[in-house]
């Protein structure tokens, strides 16, 4: 969501609440702040703290898994991308996630888990050396301060416009809340609010979608509609329901993509980057209670993943045919530049739920805010403790001076976090060049986790400056292209503008533009990785490398009986679906 | 970890639920209802069905004790 677009918002009271909402909301915290309480008894030592003890079955971690990344931004992101790009939208599903995520788990995770590496960054020490562990978990720690302190000010700014409520005081609140249940119950508390949260969005949205279908006129009534709309904005009919068919050129969608962006771009590089590599993710697999339960996680969250579309795209499909219906009473909201279809989801939940239920929509909206900043305060104080203070601040300390910090860690995450949310209200420009210089160092992060598992011959230097090279590149791309209708600025173009020269390349849209430099990172990465471990000597030998390196390692056995325990077999099941969806909605 | 997820859960849900559902009845005010979900109480429907899910975790918590 831009952060732009939401300064600009005022204060209107959208949602028009009552006693019954309020106190909805108060249970929910009352049972968020309770979970923690009775967790406190339970946190002995750092393990329990940072990683819930590793003893949390699969499918409490598969929930946390995608809990953690259904939050605020995501619902409402998807939901307004269901409005402006159709059913496309849905390929961040059925070629993004559900691939990578099954990839995950069945050839990544056996590193992860087994390695004993309790970060993302400490595996990227034990495979590689320690500048690169160094660069990775800096830039980490930097970016989930930020992306909390975003989603805090998203929060803030939304209960502003839609309930009225003062903007520092929604602040303070939610801060102290999220600190609150981590402190006392680490890992495992955020794990546990996360799965709640996943429910709350779940049973939340069940009735909004069903409502929404209904008045449309069921799914032959939106295609019907769609279709019309498709027509009058210049595009082929039936562009806004089918997700490959008018993939052949970016002029036949709204997406603006042809189909070797959205399987290179989309289905490749970013979810697998994401997914693969991102330790606010990983960081819920790897507490699991055992390498099979660990290898499960995200092929069993892949399974509601992969249906999470039918209640957050479609509604916001319904919405932009509603909008075009006349007499149906609703209107996609406008600001100043058009449609501002990021309140697509705060729109539908005051249009279609009473009140009570209305209470309830609010509530998991809220939770998973929450949870988006939970997540990366969890993910944060371990990379803080384990990555950066125990590793050059402190050596050597006991467990229990960690396990302080830990909570120390979580106290100025959350402070942070609070300081980034009004930087963000102030300067709402910098938030967004920070989102933007986060991504450029993200996105090559895949080649070196695959080059890394999958090639033995990798090394240090190698990976450190295939990292910084494909940072590179993805400022490079970034600066000399722009999407179509845009100026200079953070949408791109900016080296071209610096020695006075038009952009190299217009891009249709922005998501293609952000997929084309996700693989020109990718690539550079990968390239000069090759390039300089194989002009520079391996600085670890294979029995270094044992258990961090495919070729090196003795393959998991599968020690269930039943098939469905089985990483590979529900891998397979999983693809399968997935294939099913993306045929069913070819 | 001793706390199983399910208990909170469960007591959540069952407490959300019949309050849903509890408001659905009392206050079964149809204006407010033909007005946003289609002449549906949803309130009562779904208050009850969110109630069944809260009180399936918690029977399901009880049968199979934490080991």
């Amino acid at each position: 969501m831009s952060l732009l677009a939401l300064a600009e918002l005022t204060p209107t009271k959208l949602l028009d609440i009552n006693w019954i909402d309020y106190l909805i909301l108060i249970i929910y915290f009352g049972f968020v702040v309770g979970i923690g309480y009775v967790l406190k008894k339970q946190i002995h030592d750092s393990k329990d703290f940072f990683e819930s003890g590793k003893s949390l079955p699969s499918w409490v971690c598969a929930l946390g898994f995608i809990g953690a990344n259904l939050g605020a931004q995501e619902v409402m992101g998807m939901a307004a991308s269901g409005a402006k790009y159709g059913i496309m939208t849905a390929h961040f599903y059925w070629i993004g996630a559900i691939p990578a995520m099954v990839f995950v788990g069945i050839f990544m995770m056996p590193f992860y888990y087994g390695s004993k590496a309790r970060s993302v960054p400490e595996f990227l020490r034990f495979r590689f050396d320690e500048k690169t562990c160094a660069f990775n978990a800096v830039s980490f720690a930097v970016m989930t301060v930020f992306s909390s302190g975003i989603s805090m000010f998203a929060l803030a700014k939304l209960l502003e416009v839609l309930i009225g409520w003062n903007f520092h005081v929604s602040i303070l609140i939610s801060g102290a809340i999220v600190l609150t249940y981590i402190f006392m119950g680490g890992l495992t508390s955020a794990i546990y609010n996360e799965v709640i949260q996943f429910f709350l969005i779940v049973l939340g949205f069940i009735p909004l979608s069903f409502l929404a279908i209904k008045k449309i006129g069921g799914w032959q009534g939106l295609v019907t509609k769609l279709n019309e709309i498709a027509v009058n904005n210049g595009l082929s009919a039936g562009s806004y329901t089918s997700s490959w068919k008018y993939t052949d050129a970016p002029a036949h969608n709204a997406m603006g993509l042809e189909w070797i962006g959205v399987a290179m771009g989309l289905g490749f590089v970013v979810s697998f980057g994401y997914w693969c590599t991102d330790f606010l993710v990983v960081q819920r697999a790897m507490a699991a209670e055992s390498m099979a339960a660990a290898r499960r996680t995200p092929i069993i969250a892949a399974i509601p993943k992969m249906l999470i579309p039918f209640i957050i795209i479609i509604p916001g499909m319904i919405a932009l045919a509603l909008s075009h219906t006349a007499g149906s009473g609703f209107e996609l909201p406008r600001n100043a530049e058009g449609i501002d279809y990021n309140m697509t989801v705060p729109y539908l939940l005051a249009h279609f739920l009473p009140n009570g239920m209305l209470g309830l929509g609010l509530t998991a909206m809220m939770a998973s805010f929450m949870s988006g900043m939970a997540g990366n305060v969890t993910a944060f104080n371990t990379v803080w403790t384990y990555d950066i203070y125990q590793s050059y601040i402190k050596k050597g300390a006991s467990d229990k001076h960690y396990l302080w910090m830990g909570k120390m860690a979580t106290v100025f995450g959350i402070v942070f976090s609070m300081a980034a949310a009004y930087v963000a209200a102030q300067f709402s420009n910098i938030m967004d060049m920070l989102q933007l210089i986060f991504a450029f160092v993200n996105s090559p992060l895949l080649a070196t986790f695959l080059l890394g598992m999958f090639w033995k011959r990798g090394n240090g230097h190698g990976a450190f400056f295939g990292l910084l090279s494909g940072t590179t590149a993805a400022a490079i791309h970034h600066g000399l292209c722009i999407p179509v209708g845009c100026n200079w600025g953070f949408k791109g173009a900016w080296l071209s503008h610096l020695f006075s020269k038009a952009p190299v390349h217009v891009y249709p849209s922005e998501m293609a533009q952000n997929f084309w430099t996700a693989i020109w990172a990718f690539s550079a990465c990968l390239t000069v990785t090759i390039v300089v471990s194989l002009s520079t000597a391996r600085n670890k030998q294979d029995s270094q490398l044992v258990g961090l390196v495919y070729s090196l390692t003795a393959k998991p056995k599968e020690d269930s009986k039943v098939w469905y325990r089985h990483p590979m077999a529900l891998g397979v099941v999983v693809l399968a679906a997935a294939t099913a969806l993306n045929v069913l909605f070819w | 970890m001793n706390l199983d997820i399910k208990v909170p859960m469960g007591w959540f849900f069952l407490i959300t639920g019949l309050l849903i559902a509890g408001y659905g009845t009392l206050i079964a005010d149809p204006v407010i209802y033909t007005q946003r979900s289609l002449g549906y109480n949803v309130n009562l429907y779904w208050g009850i069905v969110l109630a069944i899910f809260g009180a399936a975790c918690l029977f399901k918590n009880k049968r199979k004790p934490h080991k």
